[in-house]
């Protein structure tokens, strides 16, 4: 029967393969791997969607709760962004730079267990929907915004000629995406900021109390408020925001990963809260 | 020369560099006190840091970066240059908003030439459209130049955000220093004090939820508040997630455990009868005597891995305890509970094990100033992002359409693409257009 892990497996082949063409694309310059790209990694998305919607079916709650339904859950909010991106700004080599961040999450995901746990007491808040679900909206927008970063970097250095014209948009038009993909990112990470705050004052009392996630999520939003800040203010664009947009990404991971991985804190729910 | 050294420095804590290298500064602070764990005893970093890096670890605070008064000062700084720099930002608002509908303080965007006309108000209404000001236009009628514009409140936009921010800081600081925390656990039919306040809590009950499949769903703590006459003041239930408030103090599901009630004999005569709670002790100081309830399984099981619960049903319960003379340990042993348990001419009983409830109380003051700070964060962010100002006016001199915008609208990919779309317009005869 096909299931929710038959579903992201498939997404999983999909988004690889999407991955290749898109990268055959750039390599051989024939257009038309750049539709296979873009309707593959559409069809991973519908195939991911499915299986997530499966998963809710099966738990009777949003996919948002275990390491692996993050990740899962973060590789289609990139996917989804990609996939809009791509549909509204019609950029042909986009996919070469989205798709292998799409893959490295979803195969962060593969890598964690998919087990079907009964929903703790400490999951069980409202808050915990909005707090994770505008997280994947920030996290999949920022990624894009990395990802339109790292072409805006390579677009830099290479020669212009008829294929970098035609399919790689001027450099003015990706540092405008980035930062609409940043304002939009920005915007909702304050809001998982916000919410989060909230849950953790119905939780444990206190709205702020310096967990490592909450620490590194206000670190993250500080890196790219200073962005905003001097972009708006002082007119910084372009290549030193190119790779602010990267480095800004990497703090991204490292609040999903790195601080659930390395360090320890109330997120790890293992401590002194409640099972 | 006095007064030029106060507008100096005036200048500098209102300025953008000031608050970027606040930023930085508390940044990295605060990736320092995720690397360095937070609030252990000295013992704590000399056994895993050498002696430099402890004693820097100790003269900087760096134990206690978050609660550190540099952290605070730091903050302080940062809501004084954010108000600083909000109240003249807003200065420059007002005049923004004052200086709208004026030709003179904006660009030239495009320009056409009109050769016929008949119906100028559709061609000015189709150019607003273009440049997305037709929401809320308006016209001025005034020496033959249009006006129109939209989101006028989106200048205030950063000027909202500023304001959020400092308000969640002065509102975080405030609730930092006046914070009170304290905790009460205890198993139903218990009467507690609690400390810093005149009131008593009492619990009634607490009841641990299951699912079908064994999974626990809730605990739940039925709690009663009473005055020190014993008088009821509140009474309600709480659960994880969501807590029992009274004037300020919120109560908080934090934890739980397993209780008994333990009796301790000397030849068979009582010495004392408290409850006793995993992981504590009951210590009979005349005798220099401890009983330790070191863990209890409800549903006890021995395997190769050592002693296991196969579930969290009382199925086949035992317990783990040890007994401490002279603050040396002198017996453990695993029995039933209601077992005897004998060491020389001491005997304890440990029988009745339900479960005990443990409940953080806190009271964090500010906490609606921060609310409204990080509504007004929000609001700020919105109005930045999305709803950007936008001015236009329209000219017609002679055989001549001028079009005028101001910055927000000179974005050159834009500006030739509403130009095209202009241009288009004006020359297709086919959509009844009378120009030219």
């Amino acid at each position: 029967m096909f299931g929710e892990k038959q579903g992201f497996l498939t997404a999983l082949i999909l988004y690889s393969l999407a991955a290749l063409a898109y990268i055959i694309f750039l390599i051989s310059r024939k257009l038309a791997y750049s539709n296979y790209g873009s309707w593959l990694v559409r069809a991973g998305l519908l195939f991911h969607t499915g299986a997530l919607v499966m998963r809710t079916v099966q738990t009777s709650y949003l996919p948002l709760t275990s390491q692996y339904e993050f990740a899962t859950s973060f590789a289609w909010g990139i996917s989804l962004f990609f996939v809009g991106f791509e549909w509204k700004y019609k950029i042909r080599s986009l996919g070469a730079f989205a798709t292998p961040l799409i893959l490295i999450v979803t195969f962060y995901a593969a890598l964690q267990s998919a087990e079907i746990k009964p929903l703790m007491p400490a999951l069980q808040s409202k808050w915990l929907v909005v707090h994770v679900s505008t997280a994947v909206l920030s996290y999949g927008a920022f990624a894009v915004a990395c990802a339109v970063s790292i072409m805006f970097i390579i677009r830099d250095k290479i020669k212009e000629d008829e294929f970098t014209s035609k399919h790689m948009p001027q450099l003015g038009v990706l540092d405008n995406i980035s930062y609409k993909a940043i304002t939009f990112g920005f915007f909702m990470l304050t809001l998982v900021i916000i919410t989060g705050a909230i849950w953790a004052e119905r939780a444990w009392g206190r709205y702020w109390q310096w967990d490592p996630k909450e620490t590194w999520s206000f670190v993250t939003w500080v890196i790219y408020a200073l962005y905003l800040h001097v972009r708006l203010n002082r007119g910084w664009k372009n290549k030193k925001a190119a790779w602010y947009a990267v480095i800004g990404f990497a703090s991204i991971l490292f609040t999903y990963i790195g601080v659930n991985t390395i360090l320890v804190g109330y997120h790890s729910y293992g401590l002194l809260y409640l099972p | 020369m006095g007064n030029s050294i106060w507008i100096q420095k005036f200048r500098f804590l209102k300025s953008m560099g000031f608050g970027i290298f606040l930023l930085v500064f508390i940044l990295i602070l605060s990736v320092v006190g995720t690397i360095i764990p937070q609030g252990h005893e000295a013992i704590f970093y000399t056994e895993r840091y050498s002696e430099y890096l402890t004693a820097l670890v100790v003269i900087f605070g760096l134990d206690h970066i978050y609660t550190s008064m540099l952290f605070m000062i730091l903050f302080i700084a940062l809501a004084i240059n954010l108000l600083l720099c909000s109240t003249s930002r807003m200065k420059r608002i007002i005049i923004k908003v004052k200086q709208r509908n004026n030709i003179n303080n904006m660009k030239e965007i495009s320009s056409y030439k009109l050769v016929k006309h008949k119906e100028y108000s559709s061609v000015y209404r189709y150019i607003f459209k273009v440049y997305g000001t037709a929401g809320l236009f308006k016209y001025k009628n005034k020496d033959e130049v249009y006006y129109s514009s939209k989101n006028v409140i989106g200048y205030f936009g950063s000027w909202f955000l500023h304001l959020g921010i400092m308000l969640v800081i002065l509102f975080y600081i405030y609730g930092q220093a006046t914070f009170f925390s304290s905790d009460i656990y205890g198993v139903p039919g218990e009467v507690m004090s609690l400390e810093g306040t005149d009131y008593k809590a009492a619990i009634q009950a607490f009841n641990v939820s299951y699912r079908e499949n064994g999974s626990i769903s809730q605990y739940t703590t039925e709690l009663e508040l009473l005055d020190e006459e014993g008088k009821q003041l509140k009474k309600g239930s709480l659960n994880v997630n969501n807590p029992m408030r009274y004037k300020g103090y919120g109560y908080y599901q934090t934890s739980m455990g397993w209780a008994a009630d333990c009796q301790a004999y000397k030849a068979a005569l009582p010495l004392k009868s408290e409850v006793i709670f995993e992981k504590s002790a009951v210590n009979i100081q005349a005798e220099n005597i401890a009983i330790a309830l070191t863990k209890f399984y409800p549903d006890f099981a021995a395997n190769e891995s050592g002693f296991v619960t196969l579930s969290d049903m009382p199925n086949n319960p035992a317990l783990l305890y040890a007994i401490y003379y002279r603050n040396e340990l002198v017996k453990m042993d695993i029995v039933q509970p209601g077992e005897a348990i004998e060491w020389n001419e001491y005997s304890f009983n440990l029988n009745n094990f339900r479960r005990y409830t443990y409940l953080k109380v806190n009271k964090m003051n500010g906490q609606i100033g921060a609310a409204v700070g990080g509504i007004l964060i929000i609001i700020g962010l919105a109005l930045t992002f999305y709803f950007k100002p936008r001015e236009l006016a329209i000219k017609r001199q002679g055989e001549g359409l001028y079009i005028y915008g101001k910055a927000e609208l000179e974005n050159e990919e834009n500006r030739i693409a509403n130009a095209l779309k202009i241009e288009n317009y004006l020359n297709n005869k086919e959509e009844g257009i009378d120009v030219r």
